[in-house]
């Protein structure tokens, strides 16, 4: 497929990537954490912090690392003393956010090879509980004074979902089975799982119905990074690039009782964006293998239906028949997802672009789907549970 | 305050646990045995404080620290007459930038004398009882 990106001055690759460990708790400080990932890209790329010219951070609020400004804290550990340095955030939608502005630096002939890292470190936020953070994230007027949490948002739009749709919790429950399950080829994961079931996942705890403990992501401390360089550049360092060669991203209202809870609208329209710049108008066929956010397992059916890799109602369908396993004709969370690897906010969105930029040059090891792959995508949400990401990548 | 109209609120965690890194760590122990250390850098050879498991200069992997000469130098001093809360101190306190020979950064503390100056030479005054917290150094005073 060619790529209908030609108004830009220069088509972008990946040409390295790093992840460190996710763990519930980190020893190492965020700035480490940031280092840890960056380096790794670095050598991965075959480069050094001398060849890198502009650096791109994501990190969600300020409030899990509980460092103010965490963008110039991280600058240093990220590589970004003395270059141009940016901090871009979109809460949880924040991960692939960052490799789409790092595109648009290396894009407008700004910068030549950019830096982007990502990094969270939740466990900071330790008392009472890391979900504290997300107590003021709400609407002051109409929604503080009923004591919110966070999960009640996910509970009635998974609810509601279920309704719509005719969904089965355990059609959901097979999505956490697989992400866990897959998650044990992963050198990074937090909650690798061999021999979990559909019937653990419906006996474990019920947090607010109907989302149960294995429903749900855990909290993460974590960082990742990509290496993005120019064509010319990207010919130079490898012989394997792996182009960026579509990019949306979107916003709905912070209203989450303003939007349609069934679909989420706000991932169609970054698709859309980032599908027309890619050439592609049937992604059910053109996408290889993809990592949509998945937080909760519902989301994961949510998101592939908002990115048209499954129609309306469709997404659960295709997971019982198996297409969305590693070894099926759609893969889907190959990496074992926010639910098996773990979810340091920022960090599990570009763990997911790196994903895909493995995939792609058929170096994720245990993890390789079996079809040959040729276009992926990564698509990260958040925000206050609104904003869409999503990044298409092509050899 | 009209309940009405405002919507009063403490955004506040109820209390932040940090990690201070592999090599901070280290640094936290070797305070605690009455050992004052800075980063050292494998390839570049720079010894830098404040620690860290990476280089800030090239990016190399930090593991050691090395003893350093417990002798600094103020850089720069200020005078604090006040609390955090405005409230007059019962004593002034000198607050210096301590930079030691060969070392890249620094240490900010507390130095006892009544005569501070830049280029004043210190030595840490270290407590009996440590615990590994930068207080372990209760304050610097003139070498
Ligand atoms: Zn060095």
């Amino acid at each position: 497929m060619t790529s209908r990106n030609i108004n830009f001055k220069h088509r972008v690759a990946v040409v390295g990537a790093g992840l460190t460990l996710f763990r519930s708790k980190l020893l190492e400080t965020p700035q480490e954490l940031a280092w840890l990932a960056a380096k790794q890209a670095l050598d991965e790329a075959g480069l050094t912090l001398k060849d890198i010219d502009c650096v791109v951070i994501g990190s969600a609020p300020d409030a899990f690392d509980g460092v103010h400004m965490k963008g110039e804290y991280l600058a240093e550990g990220a590589g970004g003393i003395h270059k141009p340095a940016v901090r871009v955030f979109v809460g949880g939608a924040t991960g692939v956010f960052v490799p789409i502005a790092a595109w648009w630096h290396v894009a407008s002939g700004l910068c030549k090879k950019v830096l982007a890292v990502a990094e969270e470190k939740m466990s900071h936020a330790a008392r009472p509980h890391t979900q504290y953070v997300f107590r003021y994230i709400w609407d002051p007027i109409v929604e503080k004074p009923l004591n919110p949490n966070l999960i009640w948002i996910f509970a009635m739009e998974m609810h509601r979902y279920m309704y719509k749709c005719g969904v089965k919790k355990e059609d959901i429950a097979l999505v956490s089975v697989k992400n866990k399950r897959n998650a044990c080829g992963h050198p990074s994961a937090q909650l690798c799982m061999p021999d979990i079931t559909v019937d653990d996942v419906l006996k474990s705890e019920v947090l607010v119905w109907p989302v149960q403990l294995y429903d749900i992501s855990p909290t993460s401390d974590g960082a990742a990074a990509v290496v993005l360089a120019s064509e010319e550049e990207a010919r130079r360092i490898t012989d394997t690039p792996v182009w960026i060669k579509g990019i949306g991203w979107t916003l709905d209202t912070t209203h989450w009782t303003n939007r349609d809870l069934a679909y989420p609208e706000y991932v169609r329209r970054a698709a859309e964006m980032a599908y027309r710049m890619a050439g592609i108008d049937n992604p059910r066929k053109q996408i290889d293998v993809a990592e949509p956010y998945d937080p909760f397992d519902y989301k994961e059916l949510h998101h592939m239906e908002g990115l048209g890799l499954a129609k309306k109602c469709e997404a659960p369908v295709l997971t019982r028949e198996g297409v969305t396993q590693r070894d099926g004709d759609l893969p889907i969370n190959p990496s074992g997802g926010l639910l098996g690897i773990g979810n340091p906010i920022a960090a599990a969105g570009l763990m997911k672009v790196a994903e895909i930029f493995w995939q792609l040059r058929g170096e994720a090891g245990a993890r390789q789907v079996k079809k040959p792959v040729y276009t992926g995508l990564a698509q990260a949400w958040g925000d206050l549970m609104q904003a869409g990401t999503v990044i298409v990548m092509g050899v | 305050m009209r309940r009405v109209k405002y919507f009063p609120e403490v955004m506040e965690i109820e209390a932040y646990v940090y990690t201070a890194g592999p090599v901070g760590t280290k640094w936290l122990e070797s305070l605690r045995a009455g050992k004052l250390t800075a980063a050292y850098c494998p390839k570049c050879g720079r010894l830098f404080l404040p620690p860290k498991m990476y280089c800030p200069f090239d990016f190399e992997e930090v593991k050691e620290l090395r003893e350093i000469a417990p002798v600094g130098v103020v850089e720069t001093y200020t005078v604090v007459e006040r609390d955090f809360y405005g409230e007059p101190l019962k004593e002034r306190r000198v607050l210096a930038f301590i930079k030691f020979p060969g070392v890249e950064g620094g240490l900010i503390h507390y130095v006892k004398t009544d005569k501070p100056r830049v280029g004043m030479k210190v030595k840490p005054k270290w407590r009996d009882e440590r615990k590994g917290l930068v207080t372990d150094i209760e304050y610097f005073e003139e070498a």
